[in-house]
């Protein structure tokens, strides 16, 4: 499988960790546990979590070059940054003003762990591309070098313990996140997803599931159900193998897709339309950009489209990405709104020029 | 954070009260909770303990509790457990989703086990497991042998590594843990 992003776009696996000694983190309100409540006697204890950390992070710091770094202290941009790279989560990226919560940097601004988010600590690794046995053996030397100074709460039966007693284990979960036009153009997509859930693997739309309902935006997302019932290694061989399945079934059904009149034309049809909206927009919301940009890069993997490649295209939508604007942008969250609109869809008129549709 | 109703102290608690037949939740000091104590329903006040299942300005509140459960759990139900870490209380309806500490499981461990119907874990253990020490332990033991030339034994330990290894990894059968 390729390093390079074709299919696969990226790979990320994270471990979820939870302190001894300390109540779990849980920001459902309704449940009866008062550690679960958001109130201040929990952000003490984050606060605590928060400092035991940052001790094991100075501890570890001569063996791996790293700093703890205080959510309150980031920038909305630079939070913004990071959640579009995939290296905050939604959720944490929602308490970027909260003191006693924090993400672990490393060099080149990495972030390898989140503090306190759902959980303690998550540990994290992304790469370009289908690595995923790479992505976990980088998330596992973290686990062991943080296991080497903090007390994790773990047990024998149970593994590693986290606040939702079904989830409790290896607290491993690993994203894979894929394109998959030809499946999504033949019809084909019932079937992988029923295919997935058997072997505890879940398929997900990037933007919503509406969107992946209503067969748009074929940027999905693969990710298991936190639960994993072997060891890890035996677990990330059935993903691997899963997912090369996957990868094998997505080239075949697009040249089927190719062979066939109507999903050709639909196609073709899907492809000119995405480009004249990306070509010729004032303003492009992200969702929509995303969209639109999921088909183009349909048409370019079928080699359906001139003037771009696959590299390019990817390049092209990570610097369309909201931060990008908004580093340089002084107003109102409204204004940058529309600020960003406007700046995206002039990114894409200027880098589409050339872009043509090559109708065989 | 600032309490919802003075304004003065710090946020102790988190209180909820119905206002107008809509329930709404409030972040407010103890003095005020003490105020407002008419208003209070039993998961309230559970809601309101703290780290270790007592409260000091509630002495009546372990007692009306401990009867709350009973009544809540009814007949079968696993009535009266209640973490002592954390004070998370089971009733009838637990989900266990969203436990309060590690020493929930403790408590509830047979519970727990007995919904998960699992046969146990056997995935990576921490460095402080048994598995994780002995790989510690047998990596120093290496980098001796190998200073001193005693190359047999490296290869012996190399091999008793491998297997601690595995067994970390949670790729053996756990031994003595």
């Amino acid at each position: 499988m390729s390093k390079r992003p074709g299919i696969v776009l990226w790979s990320r696996a994270r471990l979820f960790r939870n302190l001894k000694g300390h109540s779990f983190i849980s920001s459902d309100k309704s449940d009866q546990c008062v550690c679960g409540l958001d109130g201040l006697r929990p952000k003490q204890e984050r606060k605590s979590i928060l400092k035991e950390i940052e001790s094991a992070v100075g501890e570890l710091s001569d063996k791996k070059k790293m700093k703890l770094v205080k959510l309150s202290s980031i920038s909305d941009c630079k939070s913004i940054e990071l959640y579009e790279k995939g290296a905050l989560s939604g959720y944490h990226k929602k308490m970027v003003n909260d003191d006693s919560r924090g993400i672990i940097t490393g060099a080149g601004g990495v972030v390898y762990a989140m503090v306190n988010e759902r959980h303690h600590l998550v540990l994290q690794a992304l790469r370009p591309g289908f690595q995923l046995e790479r992505v976990w053996t980088e998330v596992d030397q973290l686990d062991d070098l943080f296991g080497s100074c903090l007390k994790y709460a773990w047990s024998k039966k149970f593994g590693y313990l986290m606040p939702n007693s079904e989830c409790c284990g290896a607290g491993l979960d690993v994203t894979i996140n894929v394109h998959l036009p030809g499946l999504i153009l033949m019809g084909e997509m019932q079937e992988v997803v029923s295919a997935f859930s058997a072997v505890g693997l879940r398929l997900d739309a990037e933007i919503s599931h509406d969107v992946f309902i209503d067969g748009f935006g074929q940027l999905l997302r693969i990710s298991n159900n936190m639960s994993v019932p072997d060891s890890e290694e035996v677990f990330l061989r059935k993903i691997e193998s899963a997912v090369s399945g996957l990868v094998l079934q997505e080239v075949q059904a697009g040249l089927r897709a190719l062979k066939d009149d109507r999903t050709r034309d639909m196609l073709y049809n899907k492809v000119v339309c995405s480009l004249a909206v990306l070509k010729n927009a004032l303003i492009m919301e992200r969702a929509q950009s995303h969209e639109e940009i999921s088909w183009l890069r349909a048409g370019i993997a079928m080699r359906l489209v001139d003037g771009m490649t696959l590299v390019q295209l990817d390049r092209l939508h990570k610097d369309i990405w909201s931060s990008n604007f908004l580093r340089s942008f002084n107003g109102s969250f409204e204004e940058a709104v529309q600020y960003v609109g406007t700046a995206r869809a002039a990114v894409l008129r200027e880098r589409l020029k050339e872009v043509k549709v090559n109708f065989m | 954070m600032k309490c919802e109703l003075c304004s003065l102290n710090n946020v102790d608690r988190v209180i909820k009260r119905q206002v107008n037949g809509i329930e709404e939740e409030l972040f407010v000091c103890n003095s005020c909770a003490i105020e407002a104590n008419s208003g209070y329903s039993a998961s309230d006040i559970a809601g309101s303990l703290g780290q270790g299942g007592e409260d000091k300005d509630f002495p009546q509140v372990n007692v009306f509790m401990d009867a709350t459960i009973n009544i809540a759990a009814g007949p079968g139900g696993v009535a009266g457990k209640r973490c002592p870490t954390c004070g998370f209380v089971v009733t009838k309806n637990s989900s266990y989703k969203n436990l309060g500490c590690p020493e929930c499981y403790k408590t509830f461990e047979k519970e727990i086990f007995d919904r998960k119907l699992a046969d146990g874990y056997s995935g990576k253990r921490p460095p402080d497991s048994a598995a994780g020490v002995e790989v510690v332990a047998l990596k120093s033991q290496i980098e001796d042998a190998v200073r001193e030339s005693r190359y047999a034994d490296v290869f012996r330990l190399k091999l008793q590594l491998e297997d601690a290894e595995s067994r970390k990894k949670g790729l053996g059968r756990p031994k003595g843990e």
